[in-house]
């Protein structure tokens, strides 16, 4: 299977749309929306190609959320708003929708081995974009508390 | 916000103090905030306006509050919040006005005035919101290996489901709303298949499935748990659980109807 697909393509474009169309359903501010948008593509972009060279679900969903916690941080910083709005929405096309889906589905279907598979990946997805979130912020934070520390002791110094 | 006390003291600043802070707390509360976020905003109002201890808990339905002012004054309130929905606007406004006052620590009447003002805010139109619920279902379905007539079907349920949502009594449970949506998703999707209309139900359906949102609420809810707030963290993931079986079961009232067909 080749890299680039059209599949691929569409996927690209249909994350970055899904991505605005729900900060509209979430009442986004309109300045925020084309950010918003990119944040999703980009998220998509990097779970994409770590899932096709890794073939880690864990992984994909861990450095892709790593990746939208990091731009949303700083977007938010450039553009003073809540980080939260850049995260929420722009996280959103890893949400493992499709395996809690097989998961239910195949529960239903009374095949319990292929539903607990799913279910673990499900959890797995689930992990490891909650994870990469929580590692950006801890170290984002402690980076930000350091600068302002700093700032505070020069200016301290100067006057 | 709607829920403000009528009758607060003025006099009495701590009550007046923790009473605007609440306002602020549970407004971020209702709109979609984190709870440490809720907690830290509470404890910096009060503390940029003198108190010399204050002590705030919050779970995502109840907050509770507390603050004593260097002159011995004491003033402690709860607060129950309803409903909570993600509305990023308001919670944008709620975050400046925060830190601005904060800053600049003015008068409480001015400060008591600002967020009224912010509960004016502007939403975006009923119609805007089914459209762009329309696009999210139909994108996901796409996204998830439909073709495009699929995600014309899939932009259909989206629409249904965002009239559901927006015009349906505020006080229908929210897991009935979740199972009606999922029933007539599926069905939807089920009945479109079997007429030739669309070649893949499955997309269609996890396009809808991800409104239904359980997937991000379990992410939101595992941050919590990581960051160690047990409780709220709790109570979040025990929420998506109970969200996703109504899905399932939605699902499977549907497909029982149609005889095993999707």
């Amino acid at each position: 299977m080749s890299f680039f697909t059209l599949r691929f393509l569409l996927q690209l474009i249909a994350s970055f749309v899904t991505s605005i169309a729900f900060a509209i359903m979430f009442n986004t501010n309109k300045r925020h929306l084309i950010y918003i948008g990119i944040c999703g593509l980009g998220t998509y972009a990097i779970y994409y190609t770590v899932i096709f060279f890794l073939k880690s679900a864990f992984w994909a969903a861990f450095i892709s959320s790593v990746f939208t916690a990091l731009f949303s941080e700083i977007i938010a910083r450039i553009r003073r708003a809540p980080t939260v709005i850049f995260l929420l929405t722009g996280i959103i096309p890893t949400v493992p929708g499709g395996s809690l889906y097989y998961t239910m589905r195949y529960l239903i279907l009374s095949d319990f081995d292929i539903a607990l598979k799913k279910l673990i990946e499900t959890l797995e997805v689930g992990l490891g974009i909650a994870g990469g979130i929580v590692t950006v912020s801890i170290i984002f934070g402690s980076i930000m508390d350091y600068i302002h520390k700093r700032k505070k002791k020069t200016q301290a110094i100067n006057t | 916000m709607e829920n403000q006390p009528k009758h607060v003291n003025k006099n009495n600043y701590a009550e007046y103090l923790l009473c605007l802070a609440l306002d602020v707390g549970e407004g971020m509360l209702k709109n979609g905030a984190e709870i440490s976020r809720v907690e830290d905003t509470i404890e910096r109002i009060c503390r940029a306006y003198g108190a010399i201890h204050v002590e705030v808990f919050s779970i995502i339905s109840f907050i509770s509050a507390a603050i004593r002012l260097p002159d011995g004054s004491y003033s402690s309130q709860q607060r129950r919040v309803r409903s909570t929905s993600t509305n990023l606007n308001t919670l944008e406004r709620l975050n400046s006005l925060s830190r601005e006052i904060c800053k600049e620590t003015p008068e409480l009447d001015i400060f008591d005035e600002k967020i009224h003002e912010i509960k004016k805010t502007s939403h975006y139109p009923i119609w805007v919101k089914v459209i762009a619920s329309a696009f999210a279902v139909g994108g996901f379905a796409i996204f998830f290996g439909g073709e495009l007539i699929d995600g014309i079907v899939a932009a259909l349920i989206g629409i249904t489901i965002s009239v559901v949502e927006n015009y349906s009594p505020k006080r229908i449970n929210s897991m009935a709303k979740t199972v009606v949506s999922s029933f007539f998703a599926s069905l939807i999707a089920g009945l479109s298949v079997m007429l030739g209309l669309g070649t893949n139900a499955d997309a269609v359906i996890i396009g809808t499935i991800m409104i239904l949102v359980p997937g991000l609420a379990f992410g939101t809810a595992l941050r919590d748990l990581l960051c160690g707030d047990l409780l709220a963290g709790s109570l979040k993931t025990l929420n998506a659980c109970l969200g996703a079986l109504m899905i399932a079961f939605g699902y499977m009232l549907a497909a029982s109807l149609l005889g095993g067909a999707i």
